[in-house]
């Protein structure tokens, strides 16, 4: 009897939404939204103000309950379990005024995992770039970036396997947002961590995620994948390799905009505005993937940079009501 | 279940005690116990003549009568309302932890707090005995009145509760329950009295009212076994208050601070 090599099951989606609304009072700032996140990515959340941003990550974090519809995190039934690998940082943070910085963190670390880890505290410190004195200053004497800096250093506590983060980089000086935006494409590189992340800066999302779901008037106008979005619109190059799939995973990490092919799944689209395919092959190099074939992509017509796929998805959304 | 409470005990403690206003608080708490206990001492020897002596052990219930339900809506607001209006209820829910438990953990921590006050008040007048008294007299019913003016904190505890999460404000338990107490404190006297002079007994109609109950566990006019009837009652209302508080709890959405 031949034997058959045991195969990895799936990883269920990190996050996945049915018809999930909400109303406050007479207002609906949900009307059944449904969307999937697949295991390990990053999403940004986009859209105007008022259009259910922080409502939709204020329910998936528990904070709020669903007029209709339901979710589930992480392939968990229970959403409670499921809360414990989720570390979220909604609105603004809130954190005890009396406490430092790293007492805040050592309060939360206790509540949440019943344990002492001092290194861990230091760590995520370090991490967020709160270290020496300002992590002894008491977080009511804190700047706005400082506070942000906290906030999500408590939501990376336990290190979860989702994140959930409502505009992380506000208030931040630009020096921060950098930092921060890095910090996130870091943290989203780790295998198997999925990161929501809102924001209403469309480059803030271009440059950190690799998914995007674009909420207008409390439903989902668009999805898709950021990769796809800029390689079918704008100019590129298909590129297909001795292994696609992990050419795919490399290159992102290495930062290129990059994407399956969905009309020819043999072919990557590599973004020309980030540079030439060919050194994307040189990278590729690097792990022993070589190319197989090179030739400019066909493009599409419509125009598919993430500023015009927004604006499309917008406008489009006004006609239709 | 109780390992989480437990472990949400021991922080509720870690962050309360690094409040500067609850140092304060507890300081000012503590320190009206041997203030009041050596005024009544000084008040004794100037209207008693030589040779009486005070029982300390009796004066325990009017000091924690009126200053333990003070306590226990400050706790209250301090602990449940603060937490809920300035969104770090939020913080303290966000890895799944139970509401019941983050609840059950800070009515107990609050509930330990008014214990140690209590005791303290109880150490205190032994102390005063030993040292301006005689001997030991009333230790037994110093103790039943404090055991009694600890579970009339505890209904007030639970109103304070049942307050913070109705409203989520700060402002309001501590409003709501001080306007409470100062209008029993002043309208109970007064219904005393219209209801003496017109001979309509107004007592038996507010015996189940909060002070009423907290009377008859003060023993106003009853006997042992009727306040332990009134401890059941007392208790009873303390729990609807609870039960009340954790349905509101569970319901209700999670503020961000602020709101």
């Amino acid at each position: 009897m031949p034997s058959v090599a045991p195969t990895a099951p799936a990883a269920p989606p990190a996050v996945i939404t049915r018809d999930l609304s909400r109303r406050f009072g007479k207002v609906s700032a949900l009307s059944g939204v449904n969307f999937a996140l697949p295991a390990g990515a990053v999403l940004g959340l986009l859209g105007p103000n008022g259009s259910g941003k922080t409502t939709l990550l204020s329910i998936l974090a528990g904070f709020l309950a669903p007029t209709a519809g339901s979710f589930a995190l992480l392939g968990e039934s229970n959403h409670r379990r499921a809360l414990a690998r989720t570390g979220a940082l909604i609105s603004r943070p809130q954190l005890w005024p009396q406490l430092s910085g790293r007492d805040n963190l050592r309060c939360l670390q206790g509540i949440y995992a019943g344990r002492s880890d001092p290194e861990e505290v230091e760590r995520l410190l370090a991490q967020v770039g709160l270290t020496g004195p300002a992590a002894d200053r008491p977080f009511g004497q804190c700047s706005t970036g400082m506070r942000q800096r906290l906030g999500l250093a408590a939501a990376l506590l336990g290190n979860p396997e989702l994140l959930l983060l409502d505009e992380p980089t506000i208030g931040l000086d630009p020096e921060g947002m950098v930092e921060v935006r890095e910090l996130i494409r870091d943290l989203g590189r780790a295998p198997g961590r999925a990161i929501i992340m809102s924001s209403h800066l469309l480059n803030e999302v271009e440059r950190t995620c690799d998914h995007y779901a674009i909420i207008y008037r409390g439903v989902v106008a668009a999805q898709g994948e950021i990769g796809a979005a800029a390689a079918e619109g704008g100019p590129a190059t298909a590129l297909a390799t001795t292994d696609n799939a992990r050419a795919l995973t490399h290159l992102r990490a290495k930062g290129w905009t990059v994407a399956e092919d969905a009309a020819n799944p043999d072919w990557l689209l590599v973004s020309e505005t980030e540079g030439a395919a060919w050194m994307a092959a040189r990278d590729l190099a690097e792990i022993a993937i070589y190319p197989t074939g090179m030739r400019p992509a066909a493009r599409a017509a419509a125009a598919g940079t993430l500023e015009q796929i927004y604006l499309a998805a917008v406008d489009g959304r006004e006609t239709a009501e | 279940m109780m390992g989480a409470v437990f472990n949400l005990i021991r922080w509720e403690w870690f962050r309360l005690s690094r409040r500067a206003a609850f140092r304060v608080a507890a300081a000012l708490a503590l320190l009206t116990l041997p203030a009041a206990l050596a005024a009544a001492t000084l008040l004794n020897a100037q209207a008693l003549l030589p040779g009486t002596e005070l029982n300390y052990f009796a004066i325990l219930p009017y000091i924690s009568g009126g200053l333990a339900p003070l306590l226990a809506i400050g706790l209250a607001a301090l602990l449940h309302a603060g937490d809920l209006s300035g969104g770090h209820a939020r913080t303290l829910a966000a890895r799944g932890a139970a509401r019941g438990a983050i609840l059950a953990a800070k009515l107990l921590t609050a509930a330990l707090l008014l214990l140690a006050w209590h005791l303290a008040a109880l150490l205190l007048a032994a102390l005063f005995s030993l040292a301006w008294a005689a001997g030991w007299d009333g230790w037994r019913e110093g103790l039943i009145d404090t055991a009694a003016a600890l579970q009339n904190a505890l209904l007030y505890l639970a109103l304070g509760v049942l307050l913070s999460h109705w409203r989520q404000s700060t402002a309001f338990t501590i409003g709501v329950g001080l306007g409470l107490i100062s209008f029993e404190a002043i309208a109970y006297p007064i219904a005393d009295l219209v209801g003496e002079t017109l001979d309509w007994p107004l007592a038996d109609f507010t015996a189940w009212t909060l002070r009423g109950v907290a009377r008859g566990l003060r023993g106003e006019g009853g006997e042992l076994i009727a306040r332990a009837w009134y401890l059941l009652i007392t208790a009873g209302y303390a729990a609807l208050f609870t039960a009340a508080a954790y349905a509101l709890f569970r319901q209700s959405d999670l503020r961000a601070g602020g709101e």
